[in-house]
């Protein structure tokens, strides 16, 4: 009976919903004296920045995080002025002093201490990053962090988006979020929970530049074609993501830019380790050999991205520049599998050895739209081999229990490499043997240079032995690198120095953008 | 009359009350471990891998580790109370999360499926009335590419003549008035076409009848026999099939919300079933399970007012 109560009430509001709406017009995007309307290209489920603090702090601007990077990822101050490591596990962040909340109330050390101690309580992701115990307030201006094991990646781990520091007064008395009130260049006005669209007005008090912009504004439009065509038609300024294969088009609609740029995600081919025929490096070597990145990167991503050679893009300050990687070599990637025993001795052209032929599987999942074609392409390319790949498009979370059961023989993915702007984080869940036993990959020079990666303090020593770790990756291909992450990037002529920040998550907004008059 | 009601509604509840006994059965067969689909979808992003931690935490924050009937029994023993849960993505009650999504399902549904009526029962009686002319060529002809045409292309189409073309409508969102013109058509499109094509043949099968010839030889003027002879009888499939395709719409509609970027509860609750957002999927079937047996009751009820055999039959 209460459905159908339910249901009465609910059509009374559907009918004062359709007068009510019949009242207002159609408002022009931008309006006021400078505003930029952004399509968000994910579904905003909430504004909460503990769980979606890469909205609120990198496309919102409403938040910001006590560590901040260069574009080459090395750390910067932000909120937080200088820190230094008082013992290993103890922790010593001194705050700026300039900065106030959107409210007014002051940026202190209380307010770090309580902002961080309820996004730990939301999200177990930050505990897990930055392994905090406690954070107490010495003083307005410094913050004393102790971890449960020493963790030299707390300050980058402090630059993760989910730790953004908000006002006390964000929350009502039972904690609930009411709008996350930050630092930021601006302040959120409306959030309408219904379409996930946000409003933010500038905030003229800002501690760094205040922006020329006055109102900033988001739409969630995650679908591609959707934010190409409003982008078009001119209801939004800015965007990320159209589809690859309309970039060319676009490009050249007058009044419209494009840009490929690059993050630091990359596509990348896990095997199972543990079985045949993956456990021989002769084999990985060869199918390394026998795919043609740039190709891919050309006919499958149109451009956006770039073939990759190790797991890090170039550009980011602990990449190892001198990898070579995998040039494509069918011949060698043969020769290989010929030395490896696998020959197609049957003349099926499929290749074999001891009387079974090389049938593969290769799974991935259709969110990230670049990698359906790519498996695709690397399946026609392997069948040159002799290898006979078969690909299977499955939900990510489905695809990694598959993994967990230990059944499988490939996987593509995006990984991101620098959640943490760390030389050693990445490292650490993808190749450490303890970290990742679905892959199976163990080599304890690669344990040990990755736990002396994370406990040295010492930056530049740090990306010496994250390089090092790159090389031995080289030389034995564990997993098989694809192409780096591109984002392609779509805005309105008029819009002014944006400059795209490879930190970003998907992109990432500054106080420093506007609109040409 | 009043036993029948009576009957119907307990079905409808015993309808709600396996259905959603079933999506939890099948959601917790569905691949993926439920706490760390959760993890991915709403906390650590879709790509990393979840720790054990922050499996043990998810785990114990929403009681993931009970059997599953008693998982159900805390579900249903709360819902009986009125109290959906709460969402594990969006951390809204579930109640309120449906409240911010359903009404712009329910006005799309109202109004695509007025606008497929005021054009396909007009049009579905004329082509029946004016059978094998060109007008009945044409317009069925149309009717065919209307329910061919699959709804993201005839939505893009849509966006791309009227949008970009002409300037009319907005590409995409909830804000106006105006937006709701493209959705609404598109449904409308498919729906509309199949019921001009029921109205043509059920119209057709009862100018066929005695009691037809009996009328126009009383020397009724077609108009008057079209109108109060046939429609009524040819009413009742039409009946059957709109308030099928009505009960479907409320039920939201994943491609239209999609391309559109319309917050209706389809997409919520494909969303969720991706995320094993449990208490919001539960939430949505029981509201669309119990609208559609709901619809599905006055279109029966709707019956035995229009036909006097299904009433007496009842009565008697």
């Amino acid at each position: 009976m209460r459905i159908k109560s339910l249901s009465i009430v609910l059509c009374l509001l559907v009918i004062s919903l359709l007068f009510s709406t019949a009242g207002c017009g159609v408002k022009p995007a931008s309006s006021g004296n400078q505003s930029l309307v952004v399509g968000e290209i994910w579904k905003i489920d909430n504004i909460d920045p503990a769980t979606n603090g890469t909205l609120t702090m990198e496309k919102a601007l409403i938040t910001e995080t006590l560590v901040g990077t260069k574009p080459n990822f090395e750390l910067q101050p932000n909120l937080a002025s200088e820190w230094q490591r008082i013992d290993p596990n103890t922790w010593k962040f001194s705050l700026r002093k300039d900065v106030k909340f959107h409210d007014g109330t002051t940026f202190n050390a209380e307010a770090v201490k309580w902002s961080l101690l309820r996004a730990i309580q939301i999200n177990p992701q930050i505990v897990s990053f930055t392994k905090i115990k406690t954070v107490e307030a010495e003083n307005d201006g410094i913050v004393i962090i102790t971890t449960s094991t020493p963790n030299s990646d707390l300050p980058a781990s402090l630059h993760y988006s989910n730790t953004s520091i908000i006002a006390k007064s964000s929350v009502d008395k039972d904690g609930k979020m009411i709008r996350p009130i930050g630092t930021g260049a601006f302040k959120l006005e409306q959030y309408d929970p219904s379409t996930g669209d946000l409003k933010m007005s500038k905030n003229p008090d800002y501690w760094g530049t205040v922006s020329k912009l006055d109102n900033l504004e988001i739409r969630a439009l995650p679908d591609p074609n959707t934010r190409a065509l409003a982008l078009e038609k001119g209801e939004i300024d800015f965007t990320c993501d159209p589809p690859y294969n309309e970039l060319a088009r676009l490009e050249k609609v007058e009044g419209l830019k494009v840009e490929l740029n690059k993050t630091a995600r990359t596509y990348i081919i896990e095997m199972n380790l543990n079985e045949a025929p993956f456990n021989d490096v002769r084999v990985r070597k060869a199918m390394s050999y026998g795919i043609d990145r740039e190709s891919i990167v050309k006919n499958v991503l149109f451009g956006c991205g770039e073939a990759a050679k190790g797991p890090y893009m170039p550009g980011m300050a602990w990449t190892n520049e001198n990898l070579k990687g995998y040039p494509y070599n069918p011949a060698k990637a043969k020769q290989l599998l010929a030395e490896a025993g696998w020959q197609d001795s049957d003349g099926d052209g499929i290749v074999d050895h001891n009387g079974k032929p090389m049938r593969i599987t290769l799974m991935t999942y259709p969110q990230r739209p670049g990698l359906p074609p790519m498996a695709e392409a690397v399946q026609a390319q392997f069948k040159n081999l002799g290898i006979d790949l078969k690909t299977e498009i499955m939900d990510s979370s489905a695809m990694s229990n598959i993994a967990a059961k230990g059944k499988w023989d490939m996987k593509m993915s995006a990984f991101a490499t620098a959640m943490i702007p760390s030389p050693s984080y990445h490292l650490n869940i993808l190749y450490y043997s303890k970290n990742n036993k679905v892959i199976g990959y163990n080599n304890p020079d690669v344990d040990r240079l990755i736990d002396q990666c994370m406990v040295e303090e010492d930056q530049q020593k740090k990306y010496a032995l994250s390089k090092q770790v790159q090389q031995i990756l080289e030389d034995e291909e564990p997993v098989l690198p694809i192409a780096y992450y591109g984002v392609a990037v779509a805005m309105k002529s008029r819009v002014n120095n944006f400059v795209f920040n490879p930190t970003a998550h998907d992109y990432m907004l500054t106080n420093e953008v506007n609109i040409k008059e | 009359m009043g036993r029948f009601i009576c009957k119907r509604l307990a079905a409808t509840i015993l309808v709600i009350v396996a259905a959603s006994m079933l999506t939890f059965g099948i959601l917790h067969l569905t691949p993926g471990s439920t706490p760390a689909t959760i993890l991915k979808y709403a906390f650590i992003g879709l790509e990393e891998i979840p720790t054990d931690a922050e499996i043990t935490e998810i785990t114990t924050r929403f009681k993931l580790s009970d059997p599953l009937y008693q998982q159900y029994y805390r579900w249903i023993k709360q819902a009986l109370r009125g109290d959906l849960g709460d969402s594990y993505v969006y951390r809204l009650p579930v109640a309120e999360l449906i409240g911010l999504r359903f009404p712009a399902t329910a006005l799309l549904a109202v109004l695509s499926v007025t606008l497929s009526l005021l054009i396909s029962i007009p049009l579905g009686i004329l082509c029946a009335v004016k059978r094998n002319t060109f007008f009945d060529h044409f317009n069925r002809l149309l009717a065919l590419f209307a329910v061919a045409m699959p709804s993201f292309w005839l939505a893009y189409l849509l966006i791309i003549v009227f949008s970009l073309g002409f300037n009319l409508f907005p590409v995409a969102g909830f804000r106006s008035l105006s937006s709701l013109v493209l959705p609404c058509v598109t449904l409308a499109a498919g729906m509309g076409a199949v019921t001009l094509r029921i109205m043509r043949s059920s119209m057709l099968e009862v100018m066929g009848q005695d009691y037809i010839l009996t009328a126009r030889s009383k020397g009724l003027y077609e108009r008057s026999v079209i109108a109060k002879h046939a429609l009524k009888n040819a009413f009742l499939p039409v009946v059957t099939v709109v308030g099928l395709q009505f009960g479907h719409m409320l039920g939201g509609s994943v491609i239209v919300e999609t391309v559109f970027s319309w917050p209706g509860i389809g997409k919520l609750l494909i969303d969720s079933i991706f995320a094993k957002d449990i208490p919001v999927v539960q939430g949505c079937i029981l509201l669309i399970a119990g609208t559609y047996a709901l619809v599905n009751l006055l279109v029966d009820l709707s019956y035995a007012l229009m036909d006097p055999r299904i009433r007496y039959g009842r009565e008697s």
